[in-house]
Parts: C-alpha cells; sequence; structure tokens
C-alpha cells in the first residue's frame, strides 16, 4: 500500500511540473502587430451649378439659349411693432367689509360682489376694435382670509376661445384665523378673439367683464365675517401677441431701413459679371387695411448712392383690399432699370449688399375708414423683386473660394496621394488655384495651379486631375484646403443654365494599420 | 428557461436508465481494493490551437506582435482559398474521479468531475481577410462578402457529480459558472469600390455583445461504452457540457446596420458629407447600443463518437468523430495504435476537420499496471518545430488506476 501511494505522489509531482513546463511556454511577450494596408476611397464628390454662384436657392433658372435667371419674390418683409405686440395689463379687485369687528353670519348663497365693468388696456396709442391673438396668457390669483366658503366668477363676454367665452370660476374654502387662502393660474389667451369695444359697444382698447363674488349656495355652511377680513382678485394680461387687429390705426411713421446682403466676399473674391437684365421691377405690396405714404429717399450699393426720378417724392399707396380672409394688395412700383448709374452695372462687380432708405406714414388723410384699418401680421408689407437676367454676358476674372476644413486623420505611415478631379462643365476655362494649408506649421502649404479647359459641345467635358503627395504627419494635424476658381470670357458668352461643376477627391496609398 | 426545465426532464430520465443498466450482480473486476473513500481518478490538460488560413508565423505575429510582411498575407490567402477562414483554441483542464463505495445495493459508485475550459472560435470570408490585412486597392471592382464572418471567445467551469457503472458508464450533472463570453458577427456585409474609385458601396448588418457578469447554469456530461469480449470492436460514445447558463444581463450589446452608396461625400451638409463625418456624435444614427437583460444561453457542448477495431491482441485500428464544441466542421481521426512491452503503447493518427485541414497526430502511454498512466498526445506534430504549420496540439494525462 505504501509504495502505491508513493507512485501516485510521484505522478501528481512529475504531472505538475509538466504542466508548469506547459505554462512557461504558452506565455507571450506582446508587442503591436502591425501591417501594411492599399487603400483607394472616393472623398469627395460635389457639384457646383449656378445656384451655387449665387448662393440663393431662391434664384430660379429657366433653361434655354441662352438660360434666363428669373427672381420673382419678397427680399423684405416689414414688421410693424405698434400694431402687433400689446402692453401687459393687471387688473386687481380687493373686496373688504366697510365695518369693523365682527362676526356677522353670511348665509349660502349670498352675492356679497356683482359688478360688470370695462378693462382699460393702458399704453395704446391706437384705436383697436378688435384683436385676434398669436399667443398670451392671464396669469390669475385669488385670495381670501374670509371663515367661509367664497365663490368667485369672473367673466370675459368679449373675450373668445373657438367660439367659448373664456370665464374663471374660483371656489376657496373657508380660511382659519389669521391664514389667507388663495388659488393661482394660468388662462391660456393663444387664438384668442378679444371684442375691444367694451360693454357700450362703442369704446376702444377695453374688455368687457363681470365680476361676482358671494357664498356659494350648495355648500351648508355658513361664513363668518370680520371687519378685518378681505377678497382680492389679481388678473394680469401677460405676452399678449397680436395676429390680427383693427380699428384706426393712427399715423403712425414707420422707417424703411433695408439692408440686403448679395455677394459674401469670403466667397466672391472679385471680378466682373456683365449683368444685363431685361425686368428688373422693385415693388412695394401694401398688405395693410390703411393708407400709406412711401418716400424712398436713397438706394445704394455698397454706399454708392443711386439717383432715380421717383426717388424722395412721396407716394399714396392706397389701403389693401381685405374681403374676409383673403386680400388685394396695393402695389407701388420702381423699374431699377431707370437707375443713374445703373444698379445692375454696380452689381456685377459684385457688392456685398444693397440698402433702401425711406419711410411710410400710416392713415396720411386721418381716419378714413372710420375706424376700420386692418393688418394680420401673417401676411406683412414687403418689398418684392420681378427680375429676368438672360445668361449672356461678359465674365472679367470672376473669383470665387471655397474653404474645405479637414479634421486631424491618422493614417499611420502614410505615403500615398490625394487626387483631385475638376470636370468643367461651363463653355469658359476654369483657372485653379489650390491651397493646402497645415495647421501644423512646419509643413509647407502646397499649392497647386491649374487650368480646367471649357467644355466643348463636341469633345465634352474637361478633366483636369491632380496628384498631391501626402504623408502621415501632414494629414495628422489637420489642414484647410482653399480652393479659388477663376474665370474670363473674350466677350459674351451664352449659358444655357445646365453647366455644371464637379469636384472628386479620392485618395490612393498605403498605411500601416497598428494594433496595440 | 422552459429549455433548462426540459433538460432537468432528460436528465432525471437518462438516470434511470443508466441505474437500471447498472449490473446489480457482483461484478468480476480484477482492481485493488482500497479502504479510502477516493477511487481512480485522472487529470487531463490540454491546449491546442489549430487554423485553416493563419500558420504559425502570421499566427504569432498577430498573438504576439510584430510586422506582418505582405508575402505571409499573400501567403494565408492562398492557404485559404476560396474557404470561409478558421481560427480556433481551446484549453482547459480536468479531474475526474470516481469512489470506491457502492451506490446502495447496486455496482454503481458515486463519481465526479471538475473542469476549466476556455475556447476562441473565429471565421472569416476570404474577401474580408483581404480587406483587413491587404486593404481594398488590389481588387477595385469586386463586391467583397462579409456575411458570416464572426468571433466569439468563453471560459467557464463545472463541478459536477453523478454516478458511474459498469465499463466505466457514466452519467453527471455539473454545476456550471461561466465567466465571460463575448461574441461578434457579420450577418450580412459587403463592400465594393469600383475601378475608377469613383464609387464606394458598403453595407454592414452586424452585432456584438458581451457578458458583464457571470452566468450560472447546469450541464450534464456523459460516457458510454460497449466493450463485449464476445464482440470484435468497441464502441464509445461521450457528451461533454451538453447544458444552459442563465446569465444576468448588464453587458454590453452592439448593433449596427447601414448602407451607404456613395460617389464621394459632398463638401457640407446634412447627411453623409464631410462636415457631418467630421463632427461629434457621427455614427450615433446607426449604431445601437443597448444593455443586455437577463438571458438562457446554451453552452459550446461536444459528442464524440469513438470505434477501436483490435487488428490483432497487440494492435489495433480507432476511428473517432468529434462534433460540436463551436467547431466549423466535425472533426474525425483515424489511427492505429500498438503495444510495445508490457508498458508501452503509442498511437498514429490522422485528423481532419474541426478548424483545420488534414494533420497527423500521435500519442504514447506508459502505464504501470494497478498503479498509474501518463498518456500524451501530439496533434500535428511539425507544429512543435516548424513556422508554416497551421496549428499543434498537447494532452497530458495522468492516471491513478
Amino acid at each position: 500500500m505504501k509504495s502505491h501511494r508513493t507512485s501516485r505522489t510521484l505522478g501528481v509531482q512529475l504531472f505538475g511540473l509538466c504542466l508548469a513546463v506547459f505554462l512557461t511556454w504558452v506565455g507571450c511577450n506582446r508587442q503591436p502587430t502591425s501591417w501594411e494596408v492599399d487603400l483607394a476611397l472616393p472623398l469627395v464628390d460635389d457639384l457646383l451649378d449656378w445656384s451655387d454662384v449665387f448662393a440663393d436657392s431662391i434664384f430660379i433658372t429657366e433653361t434655354g439659349m441662352p438660360a434666363v435667371l428669373a427672381f420673382n419674390g419678397s427680399i423684405s418683409d416689414w414688421t410693424i411693432d405698434a400694431l402687433t405686440q400689446l402692453p401687459d395689463t393687471i387688473v386687481s379687485e380687493d373686496l373688504s367689509p366697510d365695518f369693523v369687528g365682527g362676526p356677522f353670519q353670511v348665509p349660502p348663497g349670498t352675492v356679497l360682489l356683482d359688478v360688470q365693468e370695462d378693462i382699460d388696456f393702458q399704453g395704446i396709442e391706437q384705436e383697436f376694435k378688435y384683436i385676434r391673438l398669436e399667443s398670451g396668457r392671464i396669469a390669475y390669483s385669488v385670495e381670501s382670509s374670509t371663515n367661509g366658503y367664497v365663490e368667485i366668477h369672473y367673466g370675459f363676454p368679449s373675450v373668445t376661445i373657438g367660439s367659448q367665452q373664456v370665464d374663471l370660476d374660483v371656489l376657496l374654502p373657508p380660511s382659519e384665523s389669521g391664514e389667507v387662502q388663495s388659488e393661482t393660474g394660468i388662462i391660456d389667451l393663444a387664438g384668442a378673439e378679444i371684442d375691444l369695444t367694451g360693454i357700450s359697444g362703442a369704446e376702444i382698447n377695453r374688455i368687457a367683464s363681470t365680476l361676482t363674488i358671494g357664498t356659494p349656495a350648495y355648500m351648508p355652511d355658513t361664513a363668518q365675517v370680520f371687519g378685518s377680513d378681505s377678497i382680492r382678485v389679481r388678473m394680469h394680461f401677460q405676452d399678449l401677441v397680436v395676429r390680427q387687429v383693427s380699428g384706426y390705426f393712427g399715423q403712425e411713421l414707420l422707417d424703411l431701413d433695408v439692408d440686403q446682403p448679395v455677394f459674401d466676399p469670403d466667397i466672391f473674391l472679385g471680378g466682373f459679371i456683365g449683368l444685363e437684365p431685361t425686368k428688373a421691377m422693385l415693388a412695394f405690396h401694401n398688405t395693410i387695411g390703411a393708407d400709406l405714404k412711401l418716400t424712398v429717399d436713397a438706394l445704394a450699393v455698397d454706399g454708392v448712392a443711386l439717383s432715380h426720378s421717383q426717388f424722395g417724392v412721396p407716394q399714396m399707396i392706397s389701403r389693401a383690399d381685405w374681403q374676409g380672409e383673403s386680400m388685394e394688395p396695393s402695389i407701388w412700383e420702381l423699374n431699377l432699370l431707370e437707375t443713374s448709374p445703373s444698379v445692375f452695372e454696380l452689381l456685377g462687380y459684385l457688392p456685398e449688399s444693397i440698402s433702401v432708405l425711406g419711410n411710410a406714414e400710416m392713415n396720411p388723410l386721418g381716419d378714413v375708414s372710420g375706424g376700420n384699418d386692418f393688418f394680420d401680421t401673417h401676411v406683412s408689407p414687403e418689398i418684392h423683386l420681378d427680375l429676368e437676367w438672360p445668361l449672356q454676358t461678359t465674365i472679367e476674372n470672376l473669383r470665387l473660394n471655397q474653404v474645405l476644413e479637414i479634421a486631424a486623420i491618422s493614417l499611420p505611415q502614410f505615403d500615398g496621394d490625394v487626387i483631385v478631379t475638376v470636370t468643367n462643365g461651363f463653355p469658359v476655362d476654369l483657372g485653379l488655384d489650390m491651397i493646402w494649408n497645415f495647421d501644423d506649421p512646419s509643413f509647407a502649404p502646397v499649392e497647386v495651379v491649374g487650368v480646367v479647359s471649357a467644355f466643348d459641345v463636341d469633345e465634352g467635358s474637361a478633366s483636369w486631375e491632380y496628384r498631391i503627395p501626402m504623408d502621415t504627419e501632414a494629414l495628422y494635424g489637420g489642414s484647410r484646403l482653399d480652393v479659388t476658381g477663376s474665370m474670363s470670357t473674350e466677350g459674351e458668352v451664352v449659358f444655357s443654365g445646365l453647366e455644371r461643376m464637379r469636384i472628386q477627391v479620392r485618395i490612393e496609398g498605403t498605411y500601416l494599420v497598428e494594433i496595440e | 428557461m422552459k429549455a433548462l426545465l426540459q433538460h432537468m426532464k432528460l436528465f432525471g430520465l437518462l438516470v434511470i436508465v443508466l441505474l437500471s443498466c447498472v449490473d446489480s450482480h457482483a461484478q468480476q473486476e480484477n482492481e485493488t481494493v482500497e479502504e479510502g473513500f477516493m477511487g481512480p481518478y485522472s487529470i487531463t490538460a490540454w491546449g491546442q490551437h489549430r487554423s485553416n488560413t493563419l500558420d504559425h508565423t502570421l499566427g504569432n505575429l498577430l498573438l504576439r506582435g510584430g510586422f506582418i510582411d505582405r508575402e505571409l498575407v499573400d501567403a494565408a490567402r492562398l492557404s485559404q482559398g476560396s474557404d470561409m477562414g478558421t481560427f480556433g483554441a481551446s484549453a482547459g483542464a480536468i479531474w475526474k474521479w470516481r469512489s470506491n463505495r457502492k451506490w446502495k445495493d447496486t455496482e454503481a459508485r458515486i463519481c465526479g468531475s471538475f473542469q476549466a475550459r476556455a475556447l476562441v472560435d473565429a471565421r472569416w470570408t476570404p474577401e474580408l481577410f483581404e480587406l483587413v490585412f491587404k486593404g481594398n486597392a488590389g481588387h477595385l471592382g469586386r463586391f467583397d462578402v462579409l456575411d458570416g464572418s464572426r468571433l466569439r471567445a468563453t471560459a467557464w467551469a463545472t463541478a459536477a457529480v453523478g454516478l458511474e457503472g459498469r465499463n466505466k458508464n457514466r452519467l453527471e450533472l455539473g454545476l456550471v459558472y461561466r465567466r465571460a463570453q463575448l461574441q461578434g458577427q457579420i450577418h450580412t456585409g459587403y463592400f465594393l469600390v469600383n475601378a475608377d474609385t469613383d464609387t464606394l458601396y458598403a453595407s454592414m448588418r452586424a452585432d456584438a455583445g458581451y457578458d458583464a457578469r457571470g452566468g450560472v447554469g447546469l450541464a450534464l456530461n456523459g460516457e458510454w461504452h460497449f466493450i463485449r469480449e464476445e464482440a470484435p470492436f468497441a464502441f464509445h460514445v461521450q457528451i461533454k457540457n451538453w447544458g444552459w447558463v442563465v446569465v444576468p444581463g448588464g453587458g454590453g450589446r452592439y448593433a449596427l446596420d447601414t448602407l451607404i452608396e456613395t460617389t464621394g461625400l459632398a463638401w457640407d451638409g446634412p447627411g453623409w458629407s464631410l462636415e457631418t463625418l467630421q463632427e461629434p456624435g457621427f455614427g450615433e444614427d446607426f449604431l445601437s447600443i443597448d444593455t443586455a437583460g437577463v438571458s438562457v444561453q446554451r453552452l459550446p457542448s461536444r459528442m464524440d463518437v469513438a470505434v477501436e477495431y483490435p487488428l490483432s491482441p497487440r494492435s489495433g485500428m480507432d476511428v473517432a468523430l468529434h462534433v460540436g464544441e463551436w467547431m466549423p466542421l466535425p472533426r474525425v481521426m483515424l489511427g492505429y495504435r500498438r503495444a510495445i512491452g508490457q508498458q508501452w503503447q503509442i498511437g498514429v493518427q490522422g485528423v481532419i476537420g474541426g478548424w483545420g485541414r488534414l494533420r497527423p497526430a500521435g500519442w504514447v502511454r506508459w502505464r504501470v499496471p494497478e498503479k498509474h498512466a501518463f498518456m500524451l498526445f501530439l496533434e500535428d506534430p511539425w507544429g512543435w518545430g516548424s513556422s508554416s504549420a497551421f496549428g499543434r496540439g498537447l494532452t497530458l494525462r495522468f492516471e491513478a488506476l
């Protein structure tokens, strides 16, 4: 038996030794694993067309030979704060007994106060008869120190939301000695229609209201009223924004000061485009149900003032014709082709902005409508442009710039090229000047200059390809690609409106994949 | 949980069958009579890895680091051919024992085992291998199919008890503690860059996950050996780790489902553009991250079937079939064995399937009758010296008889 156990012990020890040797053998010493990978990927594919040139999607290109670049729409809205924003108004009622001492027994169903009165909106210079609110609210609070149930009804018969009258009904429980029962809340007035003619129906800027304070008839509780008790009601009309308003708007003087950006100088670096529109009408659309006297004092392109026979001359524009929800505006037009110097000659030099200065006086003849002026904020007065420009033009050294920020890219030991391909669909030679600026100043900028030939009807689009050698360090620090395209024509060139320019960027090369 | 209950019922039925097979009559076994509870036992430890693509040099570089030369990648790609690339690794140890005391009035004895195992399984399409290790530039215009590529790894331990009857037939029920498991799989995936490098198509539907906490479950181990003096062959069946674990959840779950077909990105604008690509949070729209809930997961069980056929009193042939344990193909072993002297046995085998292609194996067993035995098994012996082999395996076993 002993030798049997000894041999077993020896066997276990021998096996343990073998296992230890095995585990030591499989132990590993880990280093990063790396290998090279050949990469070929498309990165960028972008198209530039006329909508990018003018950087505004509201331009519509009517294709043809030549194409017509047309615009017909609003370039500026007019907001009239005096008609659209009402001042906040607070209404308070404080009911106190006119005796000292007490208590006096007030049985159920007793009316303590029952009044009808107008709430007067202070601070409105116009004479409003009706408003429809876009938004607004009433913040209310009621308090009672009476030792008995108090019922409060505040009704606004001239305020309706969806044909429902706005009412406030509050029941306050009895107050213990020295305490005050209160309730606060909000009544949303979005979409509310308000008759501002008051109780008599002949007032202005007033809301009719009824206030009833009493003890509820259905509560078998007798209130104990002391001379020191009080009941307070407070209504706060807040943030009232008008959607529609009618009444007499007064002889408000409105400033006309429009500064319209045209060409972004970061994109349009310079040059000249021969602009010769066949139609260019600037129009003022009066959508207010009130007469206006409009005076355009000046029109300037990048600060260069233009002259026109109608500048400085007051123009009477009659009120818009409102029939229910439909409206026919009154329009006054100014032919921009008659300015001196020509506004389009100035626009051809790619200005940053156009400014219009002037003013408009509302109701210059007084209250000729008998208090029936009308304004809908969803249909504001606007300055409208109707422009048609055949794309048959001369271009002189037009330079457009686009900048692409490229974040840091980690491609270890990258050795390859970034390939830029430009396909020109315009019938004009395109000069390209690309500068690849690296955030790390130790890398010199890479500049590539080339010319992409004009599109030829017989030979099709011309492509230009350039390979920019690139390595890991250059990509790792982040960079900025600055692309400047330039165009010039010899005389007038006809454009079809279908011209496109395609910019493709792809990357080809080898880099090291490394796994820690 | 329903599957687990069915599992328990099946286990109960198998115990009854096993006990009914136990011969209640005295058995004529020539064994040492011992006083203690513990009877014969064995301890086995093994480690092996195998691939049909990655040879030792490439495998070592992936595991231990270093620069992978393109020639190695090309050779591996050539080895893979058009098959799914596979890599598998298995390591562990098991202690099996039985008692000397009989169970009640039967010939059955209480037996048990304790084992700890770790398993890795990886598969990849030829196109994925090329895309990862060579890049896409060399095969522009070809659709790279990534479907079915996956990686999974697990580690668990089982403590089991059961009954051993005649011919060492045994059935055990084990308590399993699965420490960890992670997995990732590409269900469908395609990648294409056309010959002019101006169109890219990529789609991917994949998921991955890991278990943050260990799972507990039950597993069944069973062995049935057909050994008859009157029969000219022996037949063996083994079932290992047939069971489930309940995983408490809490691990991460990641699902990716996206498709992009582009000739290049725009400079800026919404959607796929260089601008949005560089913004923080890009990718959140198509990568969903979730936390796993409680789940019941099956263990990587395995079944071995073997037939031994004696050619003479001192030599024989054997054939074995191994199925399961995440092996992509069943593993088949065909061998010849021979006794040398009174205490030595050797065998040579050919192995095919599992995670690799045809390879040799050999073993030697030294047995001191009624005392102990050592066994050494080497799979692919060339793998211990050659850097171009595709795997190797070592098994050490000590048996106290």
